[in-house]
């Protein structure tokens, strides 16, 4: 089933109608649903009244008893020792005790007791480390985040849940792999100067980069660059795009003939700069 | 001495007359009891004879010392008292006294319902007797409504949302999701019982991000749109067609089908569901990949919840054999304040598998549990493991044939609370986790202090550490509270240090964030919240704002 993809101007009239809804529902719940703790009679009596008092009339009036006296009201917690906090407490008690069976079955199992789990089993049972009963919305994510493999700093504190996570939308927050490239091999690609992939820089980024953003990238160079050495990249690394690639003979004019001879008596010498920074690391004599 | 006698006499005289003047401003009312429950007795009293909640009941048991309750609840004709002691025991006819105020009785106004909310007549009695002749219409037999008479009903909620992000950290991206959607219910549409469920949601989301295009989306989505029959845990049968969560298995997704269960014992289920597969993409594409469940649910029927279940669930991607998944779960309450649970996911990989070894994986692992060891002490634990399995259907980012084969998780967490006294609380945790890469340890500790600077509010004090993949990082978070019937509000400050884990140099930054949420509750069905959140320091500058406004019909 593929479910439309809509034009914007489509989109903008469904949402204008659903505005238009919201509202008129906003309006119109206080006068056609009434109040809140009312009793739906077209239920018929499906709570068990044999623990109620004898006399009706201290919680029912009118004709039938179908209606709930005006000033009704339950202390729940002080009656039945389970306290009601935020949406429960505005809940209409028919929604929870009614004909499905005994309340404390389905209390008994949390919240999957009655709702459903928007996150299909992903995120535990535990719905109350990141809800709160009142209005269900989940608040200081990030600073929950925290206590994961990736706590949320620099640019992916200002990211959006569905960038990492993306059936944030639908609930699903099966885990994202903290591999960088798995969401950023766009920028892997981009990343031209220097050329990452020309170089095989395409794992282990936090070589360079920090995870707040990257920009203002370091790198630990095999020898600290001090003196003339803090130089160009291309001084040094003379072939485009392959860092792994370097010349000494740049700017050390060592003269063939005179490093061969200086050189007669050692083991495996060559005369490539690679071998000299083998035997002289540092660029030290 | 004269003037002693005289003073003396002047008490006596006040005495006699204070007495006198109380004797003729209360009476004694006497009640007799017509019912009784555990805790409570009810009485043949009610408003018109001058009670009142509060005043206090004396019983007299004959043989027995007297019994004190409180009255809780007033009608006109009747009352309940709450027995001061929960053990005794008050027969039926026992008699009883309350002292009330005179002045109640005086006031006809007063003894009687006001207007509008007097006891109406009760109109003729119409419901069939089950002896034609007696006059017990109170006692004719309550008759349970079936679908057929119950009329259709509608509730739901509906909801509009917006969230923005902008990040001005080192690049400039801006993030914005905006939607408005509606759970509704409609109950016996069809006057067969049943329900049809929907969930739908219309979102736009814009990314604006440097160096790349800005991308927008707008999408009309539906999360749910099924036809449900059965609703009780022992309904013989129960089925649902259309696109919903499977019941006896929700962690085996979304189907776009139809599932049937049947009861075949006390508490054992047996369920079938067939169909497709929405991708959990906003776009919910269904159909490339299908389904078929089968799965046993077995729910003791015992005063602490117990409930296992196993099932099989067989996948195809565009035809081609897909994914064979055996699944387990447990639920157990072995006491009143103990919870465990477990859930497990066991894949069989065959001889096509590329990066898995042919036999059965271990791909998820969550289990865990709870214990209130007394009204002021609890602990918690749980162990979460996972590995990518080897799917053709790719619900999100391909992953690497490096990471099918070597990625895992495994993450487990500690926590503990303590309740001092009613105005201090401590919450600890420890997170430790280990990864094909390496390991580590997260952790927090909360002090929070109720009722204490100020009425109605609380005061949290948080440290952290979390140790993390790329990063550590340590703080600390003050978040202030305060709350009423109709608005709560927080707000909070965050300071933490940073290590960001690049070969040398190690780069050490300080951050702060400030975050605040507000939230209004004025109508009885209608919720509004809003939350700010600001970062900044040396490597954060993020500003977040979100609203969130929701009615329930």
């Amino acid at each position: 089933m593929k479910v439309c993809s809509l034009r914007p101007g489509l989109a903008y009239s469904c949402l204008a109608y659903v505005l238009l809804a919201f509202a008129c529902t906003m309006v119109a719940s206080p006068m056609v649903y009434g109040p809140v703790q009312g009793w739906q009679h077209q239920r018929g009596p499906v709570v068990p009244h044999d623990k109620f008092p004898d006399d009706c009339s201290l919680c029912h009036v009118g004709a039938g008893w179908h209606k709930i006296r005006a000033d009704f009201e339950f202390d729940h917690k002080a009656k039945t020792g389970v306290e009601l906090k935020g949406a429960h407490k505005k809940a209409e008690c028919l929604r929870c005790h009614n004909d499905r069976g005994p309340v404390k079955k389905f209390a008994d199992r949390g919240c999957r007791g009655c709702h459903e789990d928007w996150h299909q089993g992903t995120l535990g049972p535990r719905c109350e480390d990141c809800h709160e009963e009142r209005d269900w919305q989940p608040k200081a994510m990030i600073a929950k985040h925290a206590l994961t493999r990736f706590p949320l700093t620099g640019a992916h504190a200002g990211t959006a849940c569905w960038r990492c996570h993306e059936g944030a939308q639908v609930g699903n927050f099966k885990r994202a792999s903290t591999e960088c490239v798995v969401c950023h091999r766009d920028a892997l690609t981009r990343a031209l100067n220097p050329n990452h992939v020309a170089n095989g820089w395409t794992t282990r980024c936090q070589r360079c980069h920090s995870p707040v953003g990257w920009q203002g990238a370091s790198f630990a160079h095999p020898f600290v660059l001090t003196g003339p050495h803090r130089t160009t990249c291309s001084n040094c690394h003379t072939t485009p795009g392959n860092y792994g690639l370097y010349s000494c003979f740049t700017c050390h004019a060592h003269d063939k003939t005179q490093m061969d001879d200086t050189h007669k008596d050692v083991t495996g010498y060559v005369y490539t700069s690679t071998a000299c920074y083998t035997c002289h690391p540092g660029a030290r004599k | 001495m004269r003037r002693g006698f005289v003073a003396y006499a002047g008490m006596v005289l006040a005495l006699v007359l204070a007495s006198s003047v109380r004797a003729q401003a209360t009476t004694d009312v006497e009640v007799k009891v017509t019912s009784s429950s555990e805790t409570h007795v009810y009485l043949d009293k009610g408003r018109a004879a001058g009670l009142r909640e509060g005043d206090i009941v004396v019983l007299e048991p004959r043989g027995a010392a007297p019994v004190r309750a409180t009255i809780t609840d007033v009608s006109r004709t009747h009352c309940r008292a709450r027995l001061e002691d929960r053990r005794a025991m008050v027969a039926l006819g026992v008699t009883g006294r309350v002292r009330v105020p005179k002045s109640r009785l005086a006031k006809p106004a007063e003894t009687q319902e006001r207007p509008g909310r007097r006891t109406p007549e009760h109109p003729p009695w119409t419901g069939k007797l089950p002896r034609e002749g007696d006059d017990i219409p109170l006692l004719a037999p309550i008759r349970t409504r079936g679908p057929a008479d119950r009329p259709m009903r509608v509730f739901g909620r509906a909801w509009l949302r917006a969230t923005g992000r902008d990040n001005r950290f080192a690049s400039d991206n801006r993030y914005l999701l905006a939607g408005a959607g509606t759970e509704s219910v409609v109950q016996n549409p069809f006057a067969y019982g049943g329900e049809v469920r929907f969930r739908g949601d219309l979102s736009y989301r814009k990314s604006q991000l440097e160096f790349v295009p800005d991308e927008s989306t707008t999408r009309f989505r539906v999360d749910r749109l099924s036809y449900r029959a059965g609703h009780a845990s022992d309904d013989t049968v129960r089925f649902q067609v259309g696109r919903f969560l499977q019941t006896l298995a929700p962690e085996l997704g979304l189907v776009d089908g139809a599932e049937v269960d049947v009861r075949v014992a006390d508490g054992s289920r047996v369920g079938v569901s067939f169909g497709g597969f929405p991708e959990p993409q906003v776009d919910r594409n269904s159909f490339d990949d299908t389904q078929a469940t089968v799965f046993y649910r077995y729910r003791a029927d015992v005063e602490h919840a117990f409930e296992v279940g196993a099932g099989f669930q067989k996948t195809w991607h565009r035809g081609q054999a897909d994914r064979d998944l055996a699944l387990f779960d447990l639920f157990w309450q072995p006491a009143s304040r103990m919870s465990v649970y477990a859930n497990l996911w066991v894949d069989y990989y065959g001889a096509s598998a590329v990066n898995k070894s042919q036999g059965f994986e271990v791909t998820e692992f969550r289990g865990g549990g709870n214990w209130a060891i007394n009204d002021s002490n609890g602990l918690g634990v749980s162990v979460d493991y996972f590995v990518w399995p080897e799917l053709l259907r790719e619900e999100f980012r391909p992953v690497e044939p490096t990471s099918l084969r070597n990625d895992h998780v495994l993450r487990s967490v500690l926590s503990t609370w303590h309740v001092l006294s009613d105005h201090v609380r401590f919450d600890f945790r420890i997170a430790p986790w280990e990864d094909q890469s390496g390991s580590g340890l997260a952790g927090d500790a909360r002090m929070t202090l109720s009722n204490v600077l100020f009425e109605q509010g609380y005061v949290e004090f948080d440290v952290f550490k979390s140790d993390g993949t790329y990063e550590d990082a340590v703080g600390g978070r003050v978040t202030v509270g305060h709350y009423d019937t109709v608005y709560s509000q927080t707000l909070a400050l965050e300071l933490s240090q940073h290590d960001y884990e690049r070969e040398p140099p190690l780069s050490t930054a300080f951050n702060q964030a400030v975050t605040a949420s507000f939230d209004w509750h004025a109508l009885s069905a209608t919720d509004l919240s809003l939350n700010l959140d600001y970062r900044f320091g040396d490597t954060q500058d993020t500003l977040g704002l979100g609203l969130y406004l929701q009615t329930r019909f």
